[in-house]
């Protein structure tokens, strides 16, 4: 978003919707930077002054002034109280969707996914929480001759497997107690939580972490690990979780990943912490 | 639609215009658009159009929807809805306000803000109903439109309310409009909140909203809390809650009370009247 230059585009003349036609690159350049000063607001900044805006993106003074002219008679910059500075403009709210007031989830998550893909060739899905269950919704499959499947449509109670105990985890402690009231701990395989102290104790493991571990509690033959996706107040959307053939990604095999596979989560939820999840406490 | 501005020349980018009247486009269609579209919509040879996708798409602004011809709000634009509604401080104060409000009520909760002379929903929380009004960040409608708006109109001055009355937002209203504005305003000064039954529009049923002020220690409203659903199942003209849930908006209030500085208007510098935004929705 901070980048003031456009990579070339294909020069391929426009035909009814194929995108993209032929670029303009002085046209574009200066619309790339126009689009670049106001897109430094993003970062919360009450308001920024030129020089700052300068510097921050590798503009001249002039170059930024211009931009801002563009930006203020358009309203989406408009100056501070002080007139010297220069604040986010209302107008920018003429961006908020027609259809809704946040990204898909799996629209968010896609391009983190991917990036967790490439670093370790293992399978990648994503899950939401659905009032007492978690619900593999999107994924993509490892590569190799033998990889974790995608198991769209799937649905697990919050105690079993990764992608639902990271969601249990994550909720407050008067949401896990209403959960494991009256609720018969079903047994998938050997290793799946079986008591309500068991379940506790696993989500103040997945509290510490702020991730959590296979323990082949679901699907003996897989393991990996799953990591929240929170909102703006840390409420769980749902869970991205990293998976593969157990003799494959081995946990020596997956701590040598963790390091990097901990930075995208963070950067996923920089920005999934934007929003705010869906608020149907029931489940909708 | 993107309403065209007339645009000054000299500093003024006019390809940059073309861009943000594209992006407004994306963000008010009601489905993925493409570039034959978007020329329509704004106005724009189609090559004048694509340029502008492709300038959005590789600034994150936009995004293609399912890698295809067609394209949806990127996450740059969410960014950008987000650190605006983040100026407001009476957002994250609310977050336990509207929770516990959708989950009294089982209806969609809003927090409005007034901005100039709009009523703006800056966020909410949907409540547990099969059948809701769905939570519609950025929308915006002038002030005595909707509950919420006439409620943060309801605190201020004669003055104030004849200049609303005036101005070209609120559309010119008509003495006899004036007189009616008036006496609902007078209501919701007194009660605290303002009740509003919108008929069917298209057979599916209408809306019913009530909405409460979050008065400041000046009387004056900071925000309103509106509560929105069917109008069949929600009526909360004759509901005998009302003044429970009127209670759960009291704790926000004394927060506010507290630190009333803390919630000052982002945009209280500007002159209302220069502050022209394109309307969408306005039940809430």
């Amino acid at each position: 978003m901070s980048s003031a230059e456009l990579a070339p585009g294909a020069a391929a003349p426009g035909a009814g919707d194929e995108v993209p036609a032929r670029p303009d690159p002085a046209g574009n350049k200066a619309t790339a930077r126009v689009l670049a000063v106001v897109a430094a607001f993003a970062d919360g900044s009450p308001s920024l002054g030129v020089s700052e805006l300068a510097r921050r993106l590798g503009m001249t003074k002039s170059m930024v002034h211009r931009a801002l002219a563009t930006l203020l008679d358009e309203g989406y910059v408009v100056r501070d109280a002080s007139g010297s500075r220069y604040q986010l403009g209302y107008r920018v709210l003429e961006f908020a969707g027609a259809t809704g007031s946040a990204p898909e989830l799996p629209e968010l998550c896609a391009p983190y996914m991917r990036e967790m893909y490439e670093i370790t060739g293992e399978t990648v899905t994503l899950a939401v929480r659905r009032g007492p269950v978690a619900v593999t919704v999107h994924g993509i499959e490892g590569r190799g001759p033998i990889a974790r499947r995608v198991p769209i449509g799937r649905v697990v109670p919050l105690h079993v497997s990764a992608a639902a105990r990271v969601i249990l985890g994550h909720l407050d402690d008067a949401e896990v107690e209403e959960y494991l009231r009256d609720r018969v701990l079903e047994k998938v395989t050997p290793t799946t939580l079986g008591a309500a102290d068991e379940v506790w104790e696993d989500v103040r493991t997945t509290r510490q972490q702020g991730y959590a571990f296979g323990l082949y509690d679901h699907a003996p033959s897989a393991f990996g690990v799953a990591f929240p996706v929170l909102d703006r107040v840390g409420r769980p959307y749902g869970s991205v979780t990293v998976s593969g053939p157990r003799d494959r990604l081995t946990p020596e095999r997956l701590a040598g990943y963790l390091p990097a596979l901990i930075a995208v989560a963070d950067r996923l939820n920089r920005h999934s912490r934007l929003f705010r999840a869906p608020g149907k406490e029931n489940g909708g | 639609m993107a309403e065209a501005r007339p645009r000054r020349e000299s500093q003024i980018n006019t390809s940059a215009g073309h861009v943000f009247d594209t992006l407004r486009a994306v963000a008010s269609a009601a489905a993925p658009i493409g570039g034959t579209e978007v020329a329509r919509a704004v106005g724009v040879p189609v090559s004048t159009a694509h340029r502008a996708l492709v300038t959005l798409e590789e600034t994150g602004f936009i995004s293609r929807s399912e890698g295809g011809p067609k394209f949806r709000l990127g996450l740059g634009a969410f960014e950008l809805v987000a650190a605006l509604t983040a100026r407001y401080a009476i957002r994250d104060a609310a977050q336990d306000c509207l929770r516990t409000l959708a989950a009294a009520t089982g209806e969609t909760c809003s927090l409005v803000i007034r901005l100039g002379w709009y009523a703006v929903c800056i966020d909410g929380h949907e409540g547990w109903q099969a059948v809701h009004r769905p939570l519609r960040i950025g929308e915006r409608a002038p002030l005595h439109r909707t509950a919420a708006g006439r409620v943060l109109l309801a605190g201020h001055d004669a003055e104030t309310v004849r200049a609303y009355a005036r101005s070209a937002q609120a559309g010119s209203l008509s003495s006899v409009e004036v007189r009616k504005l008036r006496s609902e305003l007078a209501e919701a000064a007194e009660l605290g909140h303002a009740v509003e039954e919108n008929a069917a529009a298209d057979g599916a049923g209408g809306v019913a909203t009530i909405a409460f002020a979050v008065r400041g220690p000046d009387g004056v409203a900071v925000a309103a809390i509106a509560v929105s659903g069917p109008a069949g199942q929600f009526r909360p003209a004759e509901d005998e809650r009302r003044a429970e849930w009127a209670e759960l908006v009291r704790p926000l209030e004394a927060e506010v009370a507290a630190g009333p500085a803390r919630f000052a208007d982002p945009f209280g510098h500007l002159p209302p009247d220069t502050i022209v935004l394109s309307q969408v929705g306005g039940t809430a």
